[in-house]
């Protein structure tokens, strides 16, 4: 899999009218420092700049949830922002709640309740999922159905995700994610 | 909630020993990867150095395009080319259709618009930029000269004469056309006998994957070769096309398509962008790459599923279906896609599905107009098929005052009567419909059962007591699965002993990774961790049919299957030719070789190459292959029965979907685990398309969808709350280990499900149900808003036909 | 769909903001969560020459009550009035709309403040800017300061009615009184997609169970929300549990829409106008239930 890559920074090439700003922000546990195009998205920095090419970009409406990230501890689109927006910011993606081997937690409930078919949308409800542990939601508390309203799915008919959401939910919240 | 057969979560780090691999519940193990993040989708793929480009794109539905100016775009910001059909150095431009039987005209797609566009999202230009961004910025700078010809959209107008022409070379846009018939198609309604004539219409919707396309190109091999990676279910249809596109040998082509994000049959396509996007990787001689985006998505990947059927259906006073007679028109778009008359043709070829009406009379006609291309989406055909056959039997079934299940028994094909011969069918590769073995009467009381059908009156007063009208519907069909021609496989005990079958079929979600491995693992009778896989790649397996037509385990895996027999009597072979080796020593069993002889010898897999060399004499262990092909003269059929209940809230016009029932038959299983997940899948997606998506289209032809908040794809919260499903499992003939095909299944028995729950639960309203919807809210609430219905059966006298 | 060019300011006061709004072009606009900006710049459906972000503008984070108002700051995000329990307590009827607000994974982002001035057809804060007789502090060029009632700002067919180059810097809402009951209630295709029609409303009942007074706040069905006053003034002396003459004001709220009502992709006029009848029942009887609640007295129905 790819890793951060200078060489896929292609956004300003000496072009002066493309205007940018300078941006400092956290991205798992580590702080990155650099100059960004204003129109950047924060999907594309990310993926292309920072080689975190876990969240998907499937829809650039905010539609779908597949580029869903947690930006401050809550869960948000990465394709309705701008990189520049995020100043100061500390975000997590996939690639920081991954074991060091293995499956986490989480990830091993949903490979058992076959939660995930093509894989595309997946990386998107895993930081919905982490977020809603971390608010201690209750599985069997409405605001479940709203968390998952905000992700589509095309595979799977979502019986087995709300299977291993709950699942998950059940579980206490310093399991997760595994270190182990 | 789904219940779970022998899930087996124990596959890691067990040491290797002979298992029995189908019908269990194996955990995939493409998981670990995609639950990382680390799934190697194409637009996950590094491309340093790769040109950008975007597509710039007809916005007229029909025009000639009279000038094409690209200064402005040219002097944008880190454009390295804006790039006409004039261009590209293409030697072939036309894109393949594999329907087009004797009489066909060619309304073929070609990759680029030149002097005239006849579709909204039809390539035009192109730009190649350092990145996205300037791509797009230049291509909006791209200025085009159009001369708007009279669009024409409607499929029922263009097939008129004195349409507006969208070939006028062609003389007309009826393009193609199919007759199919079966038993007497002369026949004719007797005195006493009920006739039903019904249109029915079918909303036009598109496949949404997640993962939209893409396509990347480089020159290698010292540039003597094009390597194309594509979103794509038939890469060597691809290879070829290019091949042919460019004048050069195939093998100065290699195509590999990552594992996709879902492809539901948008992707079963050769497209004008894989085409020309290589062509530019020649042009530039640089990599380049094209990701599309979901609004382009909408008006260029391929449309699906509108069609108007006539039908007249005649029907005894018993309740027996005795002939069918059926008029169809396809709105196809402006062009073939590469499988773009298969859904129309499927109607005729399986309207009936397991039901006997002996006779069958069906003339199909596709028509262009000026809308995206069609293809196939998930049912090819078969949910707008089943629509017709479930709706009539629920309108006889009320013109005879004859209960709904009733009609079915009384028509359904029995056990004893398989295989059945249902006549020719029109398709290029499959002409004759035998239907194999099955019992479709016993799944059809499995799923009454299982549905409490029988309870049904007493549920339906219970909502209406709390002010909300239920209603149930049934629907039941065969499905074409585990097409051929053929299939291919190829595998290879590597020198450290381990296996690597090299898989035609391409994983989109499916699981074929865990499937393909189960099954060669089975055959070889080693475990599945002993068992790679390789997907997608031309060079590695240069022939080979693709992925679709629910064909992937059943004909994938059967090549899989054989193929590791073909290797078992390769290494036999090898050591039968050994000096003092007795060939009739020899056997295959517990995953390795056993020579018999006064002390049993057993060789396992992992150690055989190492011991071949030793006893050879070679240096070095070698690698063994072998490759084979399988030929599939029939395809095999699934079958299924759907029970739907819809509960519609009649204030709102909310339709929910509190219970849904399917029991099926797929014959022998091979993972249950991904089976249910293939059903569950097809009926919520079947239900989002009769609940709520719809292509929408302008009259004259500008596409009003263009983005997931226009086009509804259900969510989280339409999923059934109560789904239960029952297999039963009638190994096929057909198929040399008994598979047929599920991926569609669910799809195609949702919309007669849905389609005849609604027209339950309005029964009381004199509203007709002849339609795919979709049942949106202000559906619901125009049909509640009608006048109640005359109660009782309409009361027939004989030989009343009903318009 | 990546946007087109722009320039990206951080606004350092909202005075700032407003300084240089007042001196770009026309297609300069403030940049607060983004949430329906950014997809439009993306769709390239809208253009923009300069963004000016206002999230760090010290004093629009603030939440801020005094007797009978509550304020909220422009840079307020959308989930942290959700669960705020300032706000739970002062005006609850603003975080149950705001649960109807796209999806949590949006709201995370969005702004209340935001919503006001996207005036998206079917919002669910206008509406309840509305039946809370919101009223906008809106900071003009040069320090001009200004409160535009809700309704004067919504008074338009579509869009809304401000002072141009000018900034929201917050929004001011009526508490609800003692024993004031509200109700909210939505029609949508499906949890995350857009509100069809939606209706927020109060009512302040009498001891008899009369009713004192009532608002009533619909949208969707028309493209900007309107307050329906005949439909409250025909309910001014009615009996709350009367269940046929709620249904009446609720069919006089929809018929005295002052547009025409929306068809789009999603559903017709004419079935928005059903269902906004639906709606304000239900609103309406979600209300009076919290009237009793409140006072624990019983409106039987006369």
């Amino acid at each position: 899999m790819t890793g951060p890559d200078s060489a896929r920074e292609k956004t300003v090439r000496g072009d002066s009218s493309e205007s940018q700003t300078a941006l400092s922000v956290t991205v798992n546990g580590k702080e990155v420092r650099t100059l960004v195009a204003d129109r950047l998205l924060l999907s594309d920095f990310l993926r292309e700049h920072l080689g975190l090419t876990a969240l998907k970009v499937a829809c650039g409406e905010g539609a779908c949830g597949a580029c869903t990230i947690v930006i401050d501890g809550e869960p948000a689109r990465s394709c309705t922002l701008l990189a520049v927006q995020t100043e100061g910011a500390e975000i997590l993606t996939l690639e920081g709640l991954n074991a060091p081997e293995g499956l986490n937690h989480v990830q091993q409930i949903f490979q058992q309740q076959h939660a995930l078919q093509c894989g595309y949308c997946t990386p998107g409800w895993l930081m919905t999922v982490y977020s809603m542990i971390q608010r201690s939601i209750h599985p069997d508390s409405p605001e479940v159905g709203q968390y998952l309203s905000g992700h589509l799915c095309r595979c799977t008919g979502y019986r087995n995700i709300w299977a291993a959401v709950r699942q998950a939910l059940g579980a206490a919240k310093d399991e997760y994610p595994s270190r182990k | 909630m789904v219940d779970k057969v022998n899930t087996n979560i124990d596959i890691y780090g067990r040491p290797p020993r002979r298992r029995q691999y189908v019908g269990e519940a194996v955990l995939r193990l493409e998981d670990q990867e995609l639950l990382q993040g680390r799934g190697g989708f194409l637009p996950d793929l590094a491309a340093p150095n790769a040109a950008e480009i975007c597509i710039v794109r007809s916005t007229e539905p029909h025009a000639m395009v009279r000038a094409i100016r690209k200064e402005r775009a040219l002097a944008s910001p880190g454009v390295i080319a804006v790039l006409t059909a004039d261009d590209l150095d293409l030697v072939n431009e036309v894109l393949p259709c594999v329907d087009m039987i004797p009489g066909t005209l060619d309304a073929r797609h070609r990759v680029m618009a030149r002097d005239r566009v006849r579709y909204v999202g039809q390539a035009v230009a192109l730009v190649a930029a350092e990145n996205r961004y300037l791509a797009e910025d230049a291509a909006a700078l791209v200025e085009i000269d159009y001369e708007p010809l009279p669009p024409v959209a409607d499929h029922m107008a263009a097939a008129n004469p004195g349409a507006p022409l969208l070939y006028p070379e062609l003389g007309t846009n009826v393009v193609y056309q199919v007759k199919q018939i079966d038993g007497n198609s002369d026949f004719a309604a007797r005195e006493t006998d009920l006739v039903i004539r019904r249109r029915y219409e079918f909303h036009r919707q598109t496949a949404v994957p997640l993962e939209t396309r893409g396509v990347r190109a480089k020159l290698i091999d010292n540039g003597e070769r094009l390597h194309v990676e594509s979103c794509t279910q038939l890469p060597q249809v691809l290879r070829a096309t290019l091949a042919g596109a460019f004048g050069i040998g195939l093998d100065r082509v290699r195509v590999t398509a990552p594992r996709l994000g879902g492809g539901f049959g948008c992707k079963e396509m050769v497209y004008p962008e894989e085409i020309l996007v290589p062509a530019v990787a020649r042009k530039l001689q640089r990599p380049v790459r094209w990701l599309e985006d979901r609004r382009e998505h909408f008006s260029s990947a391929m449309h699906a599923r509108e069609e108007t059927i006539d039908a007249e259906a005649v029907v005894s006073r018993d309740g027996e279906f005795v002939g069918l007679r059926l008029t169809g028109w396809s709105n196809i778009g402006a062009a073939y896609g590469f499988v773009g008359n298969t859904p129309i043709t499927a109607m005729g070829a399986m309207v009936r599905g397991p039901y006997r009406v002996p006779n069958l009379d069906a003339q199909m006609y596709s028509v262009v107009t000026n809308k995206t291309p069609l293809n196939v989406l998930r049912g090819a055909g078969g949910p707008q098929a089943t629509l017709v056959m479930e709706r009539l039997l629920d309108d006889a079934a009320l013109s005879l005052g004859m209960d709904r299940a009733e009609i079915r028994r009384r028509n359904l094909i029995r056990a004893e009567e398989l295989p059945l011969d249902r006549g020719a069918t029109g398709f290029a590769n499959a002409h004759h419909i035998i239907y194999d073995e099955g019992d479709y009467p016993r799944c059809f009381e499995a799923g009454l059962k299982l549905g409490e059908y029988e309870n049904f009156e007493s549920d339906r007063r219970e909502a209406a007591a709390r002010g909300k009208l239920r209603g149930l519907g049934i629907s039941m069909y065969v499905e074409i699965t585990a097409v051929g021609p053929y299939e291919t496989a190829r595998i290879a005990l590597l020198p450290e002993g381990t296996i690597l079958l090299y898989s035609s079929i391409m994983p989109v979600g499916q699981g074929s990774e865990t499937t393909q491995r189960q099954l060669v693992a089975e055959e070889l009778g080693i475990a599945m961790e002993q068992v790679a896989i390789r997907q997608g790649d031309t060079d590695e397996v240069p022939d080979a049919v693709g992925t679709f037509a629910s064909r992937g385990a059943a004909s994938g895996g059967a090549a899989g299957r054989m193929v590791a027999r073909e290797l078992v009597k390769k290494i036999l072979s090898y050591f039968a030719e050994l000096p003092d080796c007795d060939p009739s020593a020899l056997r295959w069993e517990r995953g390795g070789v056993i020579i018999l002889g006064p002390v049993e010898q057993y060789i396992p897999l992992s150690e055989i190459p190492a011991r071949l060399a030793s006893l050879r004499g070679d240096r070095e262990p070698e690698r063994i292959e072998a490759k084979h092909r399988i030929e599939i003269p029939r395809p095999s059929y699934s079958y299924a029965t759907h029970i739907c209940v819809v509960e519609i809230d009649p204030e709102t016009g909310a339709l929910k979907i509190p219970r849904y029932v399917v029991a099926h038959d797929c014959g022998r299983i091979v993972n249950p685990l991904l089976v249910e997940g293939q059903i569950v899948g097809g009926v919520v997606q079947g239900i989002g398309e009769v609940l709520r998506e719809n292509v929408v289209y302008d009259s004259e032809g500008h596409l009003q969808t263009r983005a997931l908040m226009d086009y509804v794809l259900p969510g989280a919260s339409d999923a059934p709350a109560d789904f239960r499903l029952w297999h039963m499992e009638t190994p096929t003939s057909f198929n040399p280990f008994g598979m047929r095909g599920v991926g569609e299944g669910g799809t195609i028995g949702a919309h007669g499900a849905v389609a005849n729950a609604v027209a339950d639960a309005l029964r009381d309203y004199d509203v007709a149900v002849n339609s795919s919807g979709p049942f949106t809210p202000t559906w619901i609430m125009e049909a509640l808003s009608r006048p109640p219905r005359i109660s009782g059966p309409v009361g027939k006298k004989p030989n009343r036909s009903e318009a | 769909m990546k946007p087109a060019r722009f320039g990206y300011v951080r606004a350092e006061t909202a005075d700032h903001a407003v300084e240089v709004l007042g001196g770009a072009d026309a297609a300069a606009r403030i940049l607060a969560g983004g949430q329906s900006l950014i997809p439009a710049l993306s769709a390239r459906t809208i253009n923009a020459s300069l963004l000016l972000d206002i999230m760090r503008c010290p004093g629009l984070d603030e939440v801020s009550q005094t007797p009978g108002e509550i304020t909220i700051g422009a840079a307020c995000r959308q989930s942290r009035i959700e669960k705020s329990s300032v706000v739970l307590q002062a005006i609850p009827l603003l975080p149950e709309a705001l649960g109807w607000v796209a999806m949590p994974q949006v709201r995370s982002r969005g702004t209340v403040v935001g919503c006001l001035a996207q005036a998206n057809a079917g919002g669910e804060v206008p509406v309840v800017s509305l039946a809370l007789d919101a009223e906008l502090n809106v900071l003009s060029r040069g320090g001009v300061r200004q409160r535009i009632p809700a309704r004067e700002v919504y008074a338009v067919e579509a869009g809304t009615r401000l002072p141009s180059r000018s900034l929201i810097e917050s929004a001011s809402f009526r508490t609800l009184a003692a024993g004031e009951g509200w109700g909210f209630c939505e029609v949508q295709l499906r949890p995350g997609h857009f509100a069809l029609v939606c209706c927020a409303a109060t009512l302040e009942l009498e001891e008899s169970g009369r009713i004192r007074s009532a608002r009533i706040a619909l949208g969707g069905l028309t493209a900007s929300p309107y307050r329906a006053d005949r439909a409250e003034k025909s309910l001014a002396g009615e009996n709350a549990g009367d269940v046929s003459r709620v249904r009446d004001a609720a069919q006089i709220a929809s018929a005295e829409r002052p547009w025409p009502a929306r068809t789009d992709l999603h559903a017709t006029g004419a079935f928005r106008a059903k269902a906004a009848v639906t709606a304000v029942v239900r609103a309406l009887t979600e209300a009076r239930e919290r009237c009793s609640r409140q006072t624990g007295a019983t409106h039987d129905r006369a």
